[in-house]
């Protein structure tokens, strides 16, 4: 299993060091989308459960709490990830120029293919990643939705 | 037989390859000699197919494909190795890749030049770099080993050594074609001498011709290219005028 998730990496490549790239980005990633998320909750909340009394805002009396889905918007941007994956791309690809020109070696094999699979392997794990970050995130954001508390009142601010 | 015919390839810059027309036979050691930029390492890289070229490269008369590349090996001063990988690293991956790598040969060639097999290859000297590189090449278990100036930065017994070794351990059908500038050195080990100009074939000659006609390798080559042994006398009385 660990010879087959080499193999999906330019040989000698700091894999370590790669997966750390990802790992170290996708945490900031999710931090970002997470507090994106409480704000357009905060937003949604203020907007269908409390009435404006100047200054504050108070809770109403048969208020209904706003659906979830909405309260996702902007958080899943999977684009940006891929284009970030794309740049590890370009430098595993860029990695057989430095230094040692062991592209040299990769274009002499038999297995044309050898080389491309090593390079875009990245997409394959920083994409499984990518989705298992967002299924975290996903349950964080669900399990935020369910169990914060909503006060009697609510200091002003202005909402969209 | 690895048959090149006509080829020539332009860059942005000019003409590095003028309708290049040369075959190298099973069993031969060539030297292929020119002055920097002659274009050399542009052949060799366009019958590798790094390169793109016009004309026709042919192997046992089939075009070189990723089918039979293997074939070929190639040893360069630039390094085709993976700094962060060991010897033991890439003997693993060559056995992968190359169903004819040679294990048994590996093994000795790395006794012979005391090289470390798990030590990353980033920590070696130039000097083992080189060994290593060309260790590699002779060990793919190719037809043809072509070597583009393997010997930069190995001392002058190390580069004896190798020559040695090197006669010693090719078998008969096993092809050797390096580019160098030490001509007098290769002199006594290369069997044929091919001589490029300006992207041009300007001569190619078996080394035992030469000898039966008295010059030497050197001799020959300085004629071919028109060398003038006055220039450097002409530039010193030029200075010493001037002073």
């Amino acid at each position: 299993m660990r010879k087959m998730f080499k193999k999906l990496f330019p040989l000698g490549l700091d894999i370590p060091g790669q997966m750390a790239i990802i790992v170290v980005f996708l945490t900031i990633a999710f931090m970002i989308e997470y507090l994106t998320f409480v704000f357009n909750y905060e937003t949604d909340v203020i907007k269908n459960c409390y009435k404006d009394c100047i200054d504050i805002y108070r809770l109403k009396e048969n208020y209904q709490m706003p659906e979830f889905t909405p309260m996702l918007r902007n958080c899943f941007d999977i684009g940006w990830y891929y284009i970030a994956l794309l740049g590890l791309v370009i430098y595993n690809y860029c990695y057989h120029y430095k230094t040692y020109k062991s592209i040299y070696l990769m274009r002499r094999l038999e297995n044309v293919w050898e080389i491309h699979r090593r390079c875009w392997g990245i997409i394959i794990i920083g994409g499984l990643c990518v989705v298992l970050w967002m299924f975290v995130l996903w349950l964080v954001c669900y399990g935020y939705y369910c169990i914060a508390p909503l006060p009697e009142t609510f200091e002003w601010r202005y909402i969209t | 037989m690895l048959e090149i015919k006509n080829v020539s390839k332009k860059y942005w810059s000019g003409e590095a390859l003028k309708g290049v027309t040369v075959s190298f036979g099973p069993g031969e050691i060539v030297g292929l000699f020119g002055e920097n930029g002659a274009g050399k390492t542009t052949l060799m890289k366009s019958i590798l197919g790094f390169l793109s070229y016009d004309g026709k490269i042919t192997l046992d008369g089939e075009k070189i494909t990723p089918k039979n590349i293997a074939r070929i090996s190639f040893a360069t001063c630039e390094h085709s190795f993976i700094g962060n990988l060991t010897p033991e690293e890439h003997a693993e991956f060559y056995e992968e890749q190359f169903p004819k790598f040679n294990r048994k040969r590996y093994e000795v060639l790395m006794d012979f030049f005391e090289l470390p097999k798990k030590k990353v290859l980033r920590a070696f000297s130039t000097g083992q770099q080189n060994q290593f590189e060309v260790l590699m090449a002779l060990c793919q278990g190719a037809d043809y080993i072509l070597m583009d100036e393997p010997f930069a930065g190995n001392d002058v017994f190390n580069r004896e050594d190798f020559y040695k070794v090197l006669l010693g351990i090719l078998e008969p059908n096993e092809t050797v074609i390096l580019s160098t500038h030490l001509i007098e050195e290769v002199s006594n080990f290369i069997g044929r001498a091919v001589l490029i100009h300006d992207g041009k074939i300007v001569g190619d000659v078996l080394v035992e011709d030469l000898e039966e006609k008295g010059t030497t390798l050197i001799e020959h080559v300085k004629k071919v290219y028109h060398y003038r042994n006055d220039r450097i006398k002409r530039a010193i009385e030029a200075l010493e005028k001037e002073e």
